[in-house]
């Protein structure tokens, strides 16, 4: 390296990165000056007024101009990507000349330290908008962000500190990071760096463009409760906390949900595993977080209604956001190598991450000590018929599923730590077959829940009420359940309790709630949910894989149950039966950088038959250099199921050389000859043959071969190849069959033998096929529908509780009374621990 | 913590405790031989790629069977065989993780996960500037 430090290269900016460099550690003197600056805002709160004042000013200004660092560096990594600056390793690592510009946003989320600023980005944005609104929590709940902040700053910077290298900067320039590289020996080296490696090709696509987003604002989103909590804990009041810590949970449980189902959605999409989820630790990651809040949730609102359960919401809204920095400590430490198809590269940060988990880990956990006897629990215990009851033991099967989920998943980091070896085999059945039951508890539940009311009630009213439902659901049950044939009897009892609680939570909407849609978000959420499920059941335990190779070789019994043989060959033209359809594959194109491959679907019995219905898939491949060949399925969606199609290998046409085959033959008139793959009938000799190729001369002696070749099929084609003499040399005129890839050359007449002799050249035409997976997912719009529902439910319940708190401060003193969870009769709140405004 | 609460955890955490009593799916890394003692297990075995030796997959043939060689952990080295396509990306695999059991002197894989260079090894550029694996130049 000592060499290098000499040569004085040509053509680098190196302006943007040392700018780039710089604000990295603006951000972060920023963040730290943030947070103490409302650290002693808090500290001096109580002493002196106006001292805590200018604190929480200065504070401001630092995260103010954190803010700016962080939107600086965002904007300096994009010029270099825009303008290809390949100097740079980031640039060079995730982007091409070829990318496409929207696309090049993607690259902030390849790679770590893109995908940390993202979050960076985030938290910053929610912490200028918690400046504006978060009134007296500002000092307290803004020192937790300022110091999450702090640490995500530290992921970015990139310095040697007493020999530990903390965090990985993104303008790392190329001849720093590979100081082995020969080429940067030279001045000019840029000359010779003409492209970067480019983005993985999985994530070019759309959903990969709004996925990360959305899923890191669901992170970044989840230190706001979990700063509300901390800073009620710091300040051992729980006053006027209720409100805005229940807007914001709700505000996270939307986004998070969304963000993760995207994933589910890009997956499904432009994955080949055939499916929206496989329970891969990277999606359990992200998911758990999401219950535990989920769980925390449903506390706080029995908490706000009834003053109990705030202690486990504290510790759930903490616990949410602890999986998050655990989560972002397993799929970025590299710990997941075995077991992770798509966890970050090692960038050799795990002991700074292990630290930040710490850190607020101890955090925590101090302040909930610290905190523990401020938060009141009512001495009398919930009656076992009260709604505050069952919503404490929905959240904890939440939380004890969130339990499992994570012990599963850590797997890698028990086997790191006790040197075991530890693995789930099958992980798709594996989790399924325990979240199948969990799923049908939280989905009775979620329905039976809503007819109950808060404090004490009688449960006789509660049969009444849930008789209709439970009978609509359960005649739903058998009809669906017989129509789709679902014999497996946990799923039969999952089919029940999502209908269930879509019809309970329906009837609820309009018996209950005379269908207030402004109050209903709650209902409308658990009826999203209950469809959502019970598509993810139908589409997952009804998929039907209809590329099954029926004309496959027997091995024999041992073989057949590993041997799905879930892939089937396809010759060019050759049509194939597939289920309900005959499949045939018509050719490739090339679209760089894809290649697709047209495959065609009749709906058709019998091959001969006329088709009631025809559809072209173009499933497409990507061959990368780097990542070999990539494939990207094609989906036809309807209304009721979606055929998703994908390659799973393809013809290695150039590998395929063609093989020629040269046989010379001698034949009378009449006589066959047999070829390796034809017959070869020599039906009589024109004297006076006339071709294209061929004009007649004056003194040429002329003669050509009629010849009739028949193919294996029987199928006949005609050949007539000439040989002649002109000016007494010998020429000929080559006869081609293309259809058999077959060249007939009349090389000679033998008037002695009263033959002619042929040179009949057949070639093995390069094979052209491919291996296709084509499975059924029926009703899997109903997942997707679902989906939608829970957010539009989210939305309500966002708007209505915000609304909540504004009309109440327009009637700061009355006694307010609220319809929204009351179940069937109006109650009045008690606001003695819910002093909102 | 009330009685009522305790009395739900305890249900509950009887149904897990039935849940994981009765899975089947837990297994651990193990090596060829461990896998050839108890025949008929399911097993993950971790391992690389046999160069040189044969490796067979013919669509034409069957679609659904690929053959190789592979080397495991304790240096052990056994033919493999998967009942599905061969992965495309598959010679350039540096690790390879079998999930499957033994069959007589046969390894009969249901799933094969594949880690691939790119991501695990230092980057780095030839002297035309292009991108040259360090696990690339070793193979040659």
């Amino acid at each position: 390296m000592e060499k290098a430090l000499d040569i004085q290269y040509i053509g680098e900016w190196l302006l943007a990165g040392n700018l780039g460099h710089l604000f990295t550690l603006i951000s972060m003197v920023a963040a730290l000056f943030a947070a103490i600056g409302f650290y002693k805002a808090v500290t001096t709160e109580s002493i002196n007024q106006n001292e805590s004042q200018s604190w929480q000013r200065m504070a401001r200004i630092g995260f103010y101009f954190h803010a700016f660092s962080v939107i600086a560096i965002i904007f300096i990594l994009f010029f270099l990507i825009l303008n290809h600056r390949f100097e740079y390793k980031y640039v060079w690592q995730h982007s091409s000349r070829s990318l496409p510009v929207y696309y090049m946003i993607s690259c902030f989320w390849e790679g770590q330290e893109g995908s940390f600023l993202l979050w960076q980005f985030w938290t910053a944005f929610l912490g200028l908008i918690l400046i504006r609104v978060a009134k007296t929590w500002e000092n307290r709940v803004m020192s937790v962000v300022s110091l999450l902040q702090i640490f995500l700053a530290a992921m970015l910077i990139g310095v040697y500190f007493f020999g530990y290298k903390i965090g990985s900067s993104p303008f790392v320039l190329m001849r720093d990071d590979m100081i082995n590289s020969p080429i940067f020996m030279r001045a000019n080296y840029l000359e010779f760096v003409t492209d970067g490696r480019g983005l993985n090709p999985l994530l070019q696509n759309y959903w990969m463009v709004i996925h990360p987003p959305t899923l890191f604002l669901g992170f970044a989103l989840t230190v706001v409760p979990f700063a509300y909590v901390l800073a009620a804990l710091w300040k051992r009041n729980f006053d006027n906390w209720v409100k805005p810590t229940l807007v914001w949970s709700l505000i996270t449980g939307g986004v998070l949900g969304v963000g993760i189902l995207m994933g589910g959605a890009w997956a499904y999409e432009a994955l080949s595993f055939g499916g929206f989820w496989a329970w891969d630790p990277v999606e359990n990651a992200s998911l758990v977080p999401w219950i535990v809040l989920i769980g925390g949730i449903h506390t706080l609102l029995a908490y706000k209604h009834t003053g109990h359960a705030l202690r486990a919401t504290a510790t759930m809204l903490i616990l949410s956001f602890m999986l998050i920095l655990y989560s972002t400590f397993l799929t970025r430490s590299g710990i997941l190598g075995d077991s992770s198809v798509h966890s970050f590269t090692d960038l050799g940060m795990s002991g700074q991450l292990l630290v930040f988990m710490l850190v607020f880990l101890f955090l925590s956990v101090g302040l909930l000590v610290h905190g523990w006897k401020a938060m009141p629990a009512p001495a009398k215990e919930e009656t076992t018929d009260s709604r505050e009851f069952w919503m404490f033991v929905g959240s904890l099967v939440l939380l004890l599923v969130s339990a499992l989920i994570t012990l599963d998943t850590s797997w890698p980091v028990v086997n790191k730590i006790f040197g075991t070896k530890i693995t789930i085999t099958e992980p798709i059945a594996h989790y399924n077959r325990y979240t199948v039951w969990f799923a049908l508890v939280v989905a009775l539940l979620s329905a039976t829940i809503q007819y109950l009311r808060y404090k004490k009630t009688g449960t006789s009213g509660l049969i009444k009420k849930i008789v209709a439902p439970t009978l609509v659901a359960l005649a739903l049950t058998m009809i669906i359940g017989f129509a789709l044939q679902i014999t497996h009897f946990a799923y039969g009892l999952l089919l029940f309790a999502t209908l269930y609680t879509i019809c309970a939570n329906t009837n609820y909407l309009f018996a209950a709630l005379s269908g207030k849609i402004r109050v209903a978000g709650g209902s409308i959420a658990h009826i999203g949910f209950g469809i959502l499920i019970l598509g993810a059941l139908i589409s997952a335990g009804k998929q039907e894989i209809i590329s099954l190779n029926t004309a496959g070789i027997d091995y024999g019994e041992a073989f057949n149950e590993q041997n799905k043989r879930e892939n089937i060959l396809l010759y060019k033209d050759r049509p194939i039966q597939m289920g309900p359809y005959w499949v045939t594959y018509i050719g490739d194109s090339v679209v760089p950088p894809n290649t697709l491959y047209k495959v065609l679907y009749e709906k058709k019995v019998n091959e001969e038959d006329k088709p009631t219905e025809v559809f072209t898939l173009y499933p497409n491949a990507q061959v990368n250099p780097n990542m070999g060949l990539i494939a990207n399925p094609d989906t036809r969606h309807y209304l009721t199921k979606d055929i998703f199609t994908h390659v799973s290998s393809v013809a290695d046409k150039s590998k395929d050389k063609e093989e020629e085959q040269l046989k010379e033959i001698e034949l009378a008139p009449g006589d066959t000859a047999i070829t390796s793959g034809s017959f070869v009938v020599l039906k009589s000799i024109n004297p006076n043959p006339s071709a294209v190729n061929y004009v007649p001369a004056t003194g040429d002696i002329a003669a050509s071969a009629q010849l009739e070749i028949i193919d294996v099929k029987g199928k006949k084609y005609t050949a007539e190849p000439i040989y002649y003499i002109r000016n007494s040399t010998e020429n000929t005129v080559i006869a081609e069959v293309e259809e058999m890839n077959m060249t007939i050359k009349f090389e000679k007449i033998l008037p002695e033998k009263g033959k002619i002799k042929l040179a009949i050249i057949e070639r093995n035409r390069p094979v052209d096929f491919i291996i296709l997976k084509a499975i059924i997912f029926p009703f899997i719009n109903l997942l997707w529908l679902g989906c939608l529902i829970m957010t539009f439910g989210f939305i309500i319940s966002v708007v209505h509780r915000y609304q909540q708190g504004r009309t109440r401060k327009s009637k700061s003193n009355e006694i307010v009374t609220e319809i929204s969870e009351g179940g069937a009769s109006v109650q009045p709140v008690t606001a003695f621990r819910d002093k909102e405004g | 913590m009330k009685k009522s609460h305790i009395a739900a955890l305890l249900v509950i955490g009887a149904l897990i405790a039935y849940i994981i009593g009765t899975s089947a799916n837990y297994s651990t890394y193990e090596s060829f031989a461990t896998a050839n003692s108890n025949a008929g297990k399911e097993f993950q075995v971790v391992g690389v790629l046999a160069e040189g030796k044969e490796m067979h997959y013919n669509p034409e043939e069957d679609a659904n069977r690929f053959t190789f060689y592979m080397i495991d952990e304790n240096n052990e080295t056994r033919k493999v065989v998967y009942f599905g396509a061969k992965p495309t990306d598959f010679e350039r695999s540096e690790k390879i993780v079998l999930t499957g059991k033994m069959q007589g002197e046969e390894f009969h894989a249901t799933k094969i996960l594949l880690k691939c260079p790119s991501k695990y090894i230092e980057d780095q550029l030839d002297e035309k500037g292009y991108y040259s694996p360090k696990t690339a130049a070793s193979v040659n």
